[in-house]
């Protein structure tokens, strides 16, 4: 090689290296923020607590939480940063709590950062809790950590679809997206212990109302297809566990005189696992008619509370958006109180089991 | 007389030749030299020869007792040939040649000191010193023949042809070395080896100016096309059937004398990758050993220097249930990853280093102070992580299922500056890394011929039989990047359905 070519090399190397200096994040000399809570203190104060793990032999882990009031996230940063013994880091940040005065103020402020921190992924959750971020977080003892205790708590209710899907890239899209809503789990404390026990609905940015999670059936329902979900009818002669549930939901949107006229079309398959009646194959017949008209009624309702409120978490005006293409979307939203939506919901009994 | 008077004085003139008695002068200084008549009056007859180069036995069973037998009705050389049971005999006027033929172990027979003309008689003792056989044991397989190539020619030679029985495998021989004089043959298919390669190899061999050839390596490096590289440009094997192979594809051995390995080239990346055992093994299997090296290869670089990048930069793609384990076992280190992962790598070279130089019968005890004593007391010293132990081990294991022993000092040496890389800049530096590296693969050549070759240039039938070994059915051509003139290596007969209908 000839000298110029190992001088050239030599040079981009020195410059690169003395120019270019990658900020150092060995792991065990950073704290990892797992899980971070924001309450409401004022007009322009919040109040943050996040738990940081401390990994101790034996794979326990202890979270230490740190506290402080602040104006903006950053600034909590810096300020949380003088009370923590590592520097604080953000990447491994799993799930953000808004305690739910603040969200009724709005939270697209603080999901901003979110957003603009590379390290932080989008698989992030977001929950609304009902008294203060701080007592929950404190509440947790867990061998896990808080920050994956309460991840994994709301990912596998994912899974199981006991929760519609959500996590900051489904809830700033819906915040983007001018003709939807987003939702978010909401937690409260039952004995001493956090539990998902509704879903939190949100107006943009802003909480106004929940549905319990018992009915959270019926919202993934409406929201879209459900993949092995499960149902418990219940009567006041019988009951009847229907699982392996698959639904499918067709929006059929028509336009009549100027008037919008929209069809939902659910299909739904699953398998009666538990019945408490005599014999399943006679009730077979009584088991859909009950169970289609009783989700029905939910689902009406459900839709009315949704219009009443003027909030679209169920995606219905993107369907209309797209299916019609002449309104612009100023006039789906002034529409969307007032347009029909009827339901079509029809239940196909795949299975009742066997029996000794 | 005068004839030779005048010729003598010619030569020197011209100063091509020494004079005899130079030689004879040269050579007597040296004490295995024997220069002798066996007969008492001794002008009627002179044998010389170096003791140390010729066969004694013979000398003295075969040669003196028929010259001794017949010296009655000897009159001139020619009636020495006709009754010595050897074959190889030369006259010999010249000087110089005299020299030569002395150095390879012929004995020179003179009928008169003064004449200038010799009988050289071929006894040279060829074996002498050197193993008869050599088991594959540095680049071994389970199935196959363990006939591996020795350090003469001649032999190696013998095992090629024994393996190509047809006259196109043609043997070129040079001589190079000033000193050492070492034969050196080129070996190639005639009609199927490309010529202009042929052509390159023998122009490179004949420019080569060296005064002793120590190993066929010397030789490898000197003919390659780029001397500032550490990969090897060239398939340098023990294995007969590896360079048969070699030579079957289109490509061009070349064998010296004095060492136990053939080089192959135009090589590409890929060729040093492949065991004779992806052939004797069905496809599937073969195809999976090979693809199961090519992941090693990418795992013995790049495992260390992404630990380096993680732990230093990038904690965010640690999945949470690992964070623990990793930090745990980082606890109580307190250097950088960097200087840990440095430190164990160099651990590990050295007990390479050391196992390479250790007589074998000491190289035992070396695994145990290796693996028990270094490994775990350093874990206990609280001078490495556990979890950096494993990704070390397993990474030197990696590297060690490459077949070809100077490739996989290519990965050894590859590994460091992509850890100084990803010190630096984290993942940035190890793509900065992959970057140069790719550069340089890119632009290096091999007889001309790229060395990536299935990759760039882009080679679509060559796929059949690089990163996997497609059945015997598909691999019926030689590669095209070669250009050898028959493209077609064999015809297999397509009944095959009809046997698995039936």
């Amino acid at each position: 090689m000839p000298l110029k070519y190992v001088a050239f090399f030599i040079l981009i190397f020195v410059s690169i290296t003395i120019n270019f200096t990658m900020p150092k994040r060995i792991i065990d000399k950073i704290q990892m923020i797992t899980v971070a809570g924001y309450d409401y203190v004022d007009e322009n104060t919040l109040k943050g607590t996040i738990a940081t793990p401390i990994f101790l032999q034996k794979g326990e882990i202890q979270d230490i939480l740190y506290t402080d009031d602040a104006s903006m996230i950053y600034d909590l940063d810096t300020k949380l940063n003088t009370e923590a013994s590592e520097d604080l880091e953000n990447g491994k940040l799993a799930v953000v709590l808004f305690n739910e005065e603040l969200a009724k103020h709005g939270v697209k402020d603080y999901t901003d950062f979110l957003l603009r921190e590379p390290s932080i992924g989008s698989g992030l959750y977001l929950a609304v809790t009902e008294g203060s971020t701080n007592e929950l977080l404190s509440s947790i003892k867990s061998m896990k950590g808080a920050g994956v205790y309460l991840s994994d708590l709301i990912k596998h209710n994912i899974q199981s679809q006991k929760h519609p899907d959500t996590n900051l890239k489904t809830f700033t899209y819906s915040l983007e997206c001018e003709t939807c809503d987003p939702f978010l789990p909401y937690f409260r404390m039952v004995d001493g212990k956090p539990k998902i026990d509704a879903i939190a609905l949100f107006k943009k940015d802003t909480y106004i109302d929940q549905i319990p999670i018992e009915d959270s059936f019926v919202f993934n329902l409406l929201n879209g297809d459900i993949e092995n979900g499960d149902y418990v009818l219940e009567r006041k002669e019988f009951k009847a566990a229907i699982q392996n549930i698959d639904t499918d939901r067709k929006v059929i949107v028509n336009q009549q005189n100027g008037s919008i006229n929209i069809l939902l079309d659910i299909e739904i398959i699953g398998v009666i696992r538990e019945y408490t009646g005599n014999r399943v194959l006679r009730d077979k017949g009584k088991i859909k008619k009950d169970l289609e008209k009783e989700l029905h009624k939910k689902a009406e309702e459900m839709i009315k509370n949704f219009q009443e409120k003027n909030i679209d978490p169920i995606g219905i005006k993107e369907q209309i958006r797209s299916k019609i293409r002449a309104l612009t979307i100023k006039q789906i939203n002034d529409q969307y109180p007032a347009i029909t939506i009827n339901m079509h919901i029809t239940y196909t009994n795949l299975e009742s089991g066997t029996r000794r | 007389m005068v004839l030779f008077f005048n010729k003598h004085n010619k030569k020197k003139l011209t100063n091509k030749s020494k004079p005899i008695k130079v030689v004879f002068e040269q050579a007597k200084k040296s004490s295995d030299f024997h220069q002798y008549s066996p007969f008492d009056d001794s002008d009627r007859l002179l044998i010389s020869y170096y003791k140390s180069m010729v066969d004694v036995e013979k000398v003295n069973r075969l040669l003196l007792p028929s010259i001794q037998k017949h010296i009655g009705k000897t009159t001139n050389l020619d009636d020495i040939k006709n009754y010595i049971p050897f074959d190889d005999l030369h006259i010999v006027k010249d000087g110089s040649d005299v020299q030569n033929k002395l150095m390879q172990g012929y004995a020179m027979i003179q009928l008169n000191e003064l004449y200038t003309q010799f009988l050289a008689v071929n006894i040279e003792n060829n074996g002498l010193g050197i193993r008869k056989n050599n088991d594959t044991e540095n680049e071994f397989t389970v199935v196959g023949p363990k006939v591996g190539f020795i350090e003469n020619m001649d032999v190696n030679i013998h095992l090629l042809r024994n393996k190509i029985s047809i006259s196109d495998l043609v043997i070129e021989e040079v001589i190079i070395g000033s000193m050492s004089k070492t034969k050196v043959a080129i070996a190639y298919l005639d009609g199927i080896t490309n010529p202009q390669n042929i052509q390159t190899v023998r122009q490179r061999l004949k420019d080569i100016d060296l005064d002793v050839v120590f190993d066929n390596s010397h030789i490898d490096q000197i003919l390659s096309d780029n001397s500032n590289t550490i990969f090897p440009t060239f398939l340098s094997t023990e294995r007969i059937d590896k360079a048969v192979f070699s030579l079957v594809q289109g490509q061009i051995a070349v064998l010296s004398n004095g060492s136990p390995y053939v080089i192959t080239g135009p090589a590409t990346l890929m060729n040093f990758f492949i065991t004779p055992e992806d052939y004797y093994f069905p496809w599937i299997i073969g195809s999976f050993f090979r693809v199961i090296r090519y992941f090693s290869v990418i795992f013995s670089i790049f495992a260390t220097p992404l630990y380096v990048a993680i732990l230093t930069f990038h904690y965010e793609v640690i999945p949470e249930v690992l964070l623990g384990p990793l930090i745990n076992s980082r606890a109580n280190v307190p250097f950088p990853p960097v200087l840990e992962v440095i430190f164990m790598e160099l651990t590990i070279e050295l007990l390479r280093e050391a196992g390479a130089r250790l007589p074998t019968k000491v190289g035992q005890t070396l695994g145990i102070v290796g693996g028990i004593v270094i490994g775990q007391a350093t874990v206990e010293a609280a001078l490495t992580s556990n979890i950096l132990l494993i990704i070390v081990a397993l990474s030197a294991l990696a590297s060690f299922t490459t077949p070809n022993y100077t490739m996989s000092n290519a990965i050894r040496v590859l590994r460091f500056p992509f850890i100084v890389t990803a010190a630096l800049w984290g993942g940035l530096g190890i793509a900065i890394g992959m970057v140069f590296l790719f550069g340089h693969l890119l632009r290096l050549k091999s007889f001309g011929t790229p060395y990536l070759v299935p990759l760039f240039p882009f080679r679509r039938k060559n796929f059949r039989d690089s990163f996997i070994r497609s059945s015997f059915d598909y691999t019926t051509a030689r590669s095209k990047f070669l250009r050898p003139l028959k493209i077609r290596r064999y015809t297999p007969k397509r009944d095959r359905e009809d046997i698995n209908n039936e």
